[in-house]
């Protein structure tokens, strides 16, 4: 099957491109060099055509200057980079690191001799500050925690065994090893609205945020088909799930995850228009749940539209390098 | 002669286990009522003696042989049930005070003797867990998921009764699967089987999920139960079966149909996500356990609705919250619940 083949997944509400896609090439560059010199030569290189940051303009139409953006756009540099990197670190190992960046997130320098990732992400961090609080940090952290250990983790038994999970435990695993809950995060201060922990701790408010997650997983899982089919040892791929689980072909596996797909963009609209009484805060919860369907169809526009390479192009997508020695 | 509704029972791939204290607190619970609950006025302690509760946790904790274990876990049973009852239409900010006040009792304060009964069931209970080595971190636990069933559950149930509005579906599963109490019930798990599954474990996306599963597996069961007494108060937005009649101007037997396959979905997937838990080591056995313990709570409250002969759901067997009117609706049909094979 090829990528072109694969069909569209479609929302029934536009995207926005804000207004820095194309500011931070430069910058993007600069930050890859400078603090990215544990991975190969290579596989920077790689990295530079991927054009992550230009995502971040497609996912966080709301931001109204550079300052605001730029954490952000460091951020979806260093997450996807991290991802990459510690995709088959064993996962006692993980955790040690994952509680080290933890603590950058939450305020703790890097160590002289961490490697470049710590400095970015205590950057991020940095240029946050104007535009959270700490209940904001706290909550990151805790989704980059969340991420981590219920995403990244827990696909690696099956990755080394390569071993398809059942449909269910995919759609678990994948609603966090997307990383769009901490990705997610930065909706709040892309508009300049800090949802207060009581009400992000609300039912609804949590719905809404797995529901994008699993959208933006099958949304994942359509754009790097072509990618995953290549290597045969692929194992966590919604449509490859289904075609194994059900014994159907691929184009029946497509429809069926693109109707799970569809319904959870159906649920999702249907909550979005009857959310619960939010108060004073009713105007500020509307703009904020509007944004994160903004996040949702942008980065469906940018898998299409954009100028990454990431997908599109037959081996610019690098291999993990953690443990390697890439001298 | 009136007209027949045949309501099908929901079945599962889980044991039915029956308990060896099924009748160990039909005394006991009595004087429970008669001492903590008599605010609650003499027609509604009569009716409660009449529903004999207490056997629901007896039936839903059918590994426990211990009466010392079992006990505070009926009182849990019946004052979450009473509390449910009697602030079913009463104002949000009143609940809330209520509620508060609860989360306090819970988590180690001590009644004063001029507030409720209630509240000394739940102190009562508390001291009885932390004697049979429950820890402090389960006490919270517990507490704080009573405080969301109250949150997101009965106040946000309540905002749609008062305006007489009908959720939409993903809005009612959420509420439906909080207000039913099983999430808050679900804790009762661990002092059943004596042990507190660790925090961590607890907090695994896995475990929360097939916790929302069996409580809202347990919210329909409770619909397709409860539907006459629904429909005699009038209390018919938060009945799934009423809702879909309601909302999609279905017959009976379709929206019957439409809710035992949403049901019978979320049997599915609980099944598959046990199936393959992830790994909890050195819980592994423990973690098993409990999801094991779950599915039987959701088989055995099952046969409680069609074997044990409660009057909860029947004319006169059931309660009138503290705002409520007396008397209910005439109906024109009867129900009669049928086995599915």
């Amino acid at each position: 099957m090829k990528q072109k083949d694969v069909p569209v997944l479609q929302y029934p509400w536009p995207h926005e491109i804000g207004a820095f896609s194309e500011s931070f090439y430069e910058e993007e560059r600069g930050w890859i060099d400078k603090d990215y010199q544990f991975m190969s030569e290579a596989t920077r290189t790689k990295y530079k055509k991927h054009g992550l940051a230009q995502a971040t303009s497609y996912m966080f139409p709301g931001a109204t200057s550079l300052e605001q953006i730029r954490p952000i756009a460091r951020f979806m540099v260093w997450l996807t980079l991290y991802d990459d990197y510690y995709e088959i670190c064993p996962v006692g190992k993980l955790a040690g690191i994952r509680d080290h960046i933890m603590d950058v997130m939450m305020g703790e320098k890097p160590k002289s001799d961490d490697i470049g990732l710590l400095r970015q992400v205590a950057l991020s961090r940095e240029e946050f500050r104007p535009y959270v609080n700490n209940d904001w940090f706290r909550r990151w952290a805790n989704s980059f925690f969340r991420y981590t250990t219920y995403g990244i983790m827990e696909e690696t038994p099956y990755k080394l065994k390569k071993q398809f999970p059942t449909l269910n435990n995919l759609l678990l695993i994948r609603e966090y090893s997307i990383s769009m809950y901490p990705y997610g995060d930065p909706v709040e201060p892309s508009i300049d609205f800090i949802v207060p922990d009581h009400i992000s701790k609300h039912p609804v408010v949590l719905r809404l945020k797995m529901l994008m997650c699993r959208i933006m997983a099958i949304q994942n899982d359509f754009a790097s088909i072509e990618k995953e089919l290549a290597v045969d040892t692929e194992v966590l791929n919604i449509i490859l799930v289904i075609r194994h689980q059900y014994k159907v072909s691929l184009e029946e596996a497509c429809a069926e995850a693109m109707r799970i797909h569809d319904s959870y963009v159906e649920e999702f609209v249907e909550i979005q228009h009857n959310l619960p009484d939010f108060g004073l805060l009713q105007k500020d919860m509307e703009r904020f749940v509007h944004y994160m369907s903004l996040m949702i169809s942008g980065l469906g526009a940018w898998y299409h539209t954009g100028k990454s390479t990431r997908y599109k192009t037959p081996g610019e997508f690098p291999k993990p390098e953690y443990g390697m020695n890439i001298n | 002669m009136k007209k027949e509704l045949q309501i099908p029972i929901p079945k599962y791939p889980w044991a039915y286990i029956p308990s060896p204290l099924m009748f160990a607190f039909d005394e006991v619970e009595k004087q429970w009522i008669e001492e903590d609950y008599s605010y609650l006025g003499p027609e509604s302690m009569r009716r409660y003696i009449k529903q004999n509760l207490v056997k629901v946790a007896a039936y839903m904790s059918p590994t426990t042989s211990d009466p010392d274990m079992l006990r505070p876990i009926c009182r849990f049973l019946l004052y979450e049930t009473c509390f449910d009852d009697y602030v079913e239409i009463m104002p949000v900010e009143e609940i809330a005070v209520l509620r508060d006040r609860v989360f306090e009792v819970m988590t180690g304060d001590k009644v004063r003797p001029d507030e409720i009964g209630i509240l000394r069931q739940m102190e009562q209970a508390r001291k009885e867990w932390i004697a049979n080595g429950m820890p402090q971190f389960w006490i919270e636990r517990m507490a704080k998921c009573f405080w969301e069933f109250i949150t997101y559950g009965i106040m946000e149930e309540n905002n749609f009764k008062f305006t007489k509005t009908y959720p939409t579906l993903p809005r009612f599963l959420l509420i439906r699967s909080r207000s039913i109490g099983q999430i808050a019930y679900g804790n009762m798990i661990d002092p059943a089987v004596g042990f507190a599954l660790p925090e961590h474990i607890y907090e695994h996306p896995t475990i929360q999920r097939i916790l929302f599963l069996h409580a809202v597996i347990i919210a329909i069961q409770n619909d397709f139960a409860s539907i006459r007494k629904e429909m005699a108060s009038d209390s018919d937005n938060f009945n799934i079966i009423l809702l879909f009649r309601h909302t999609g101007q279905l017959s009976f037997e379709e929206a019957f149909a439409k809710a035992m396959r949403l049901h019978d979905d979320f049997v599915v997937e609980l099944e598959e996500i046990s199936q393959c838990l992830p790994n909890f080591s050195p819980y592994q056995k423990e973690a098993d356990n409990y999801v094991y313990h779950a599915k039987l709570m959701v088989t055995c409250l099952n046969e409680w609705y069609y074997r044990s002969g409660t009057k909860r759901y029947e004319l006169e067997g059931f309660i009138t919250p503290k705002y409520g009117v007396e008397g209910e609706k005439q109906l024109d049909f009867d129900v009669k619940y049928i086995r599915q094979d």
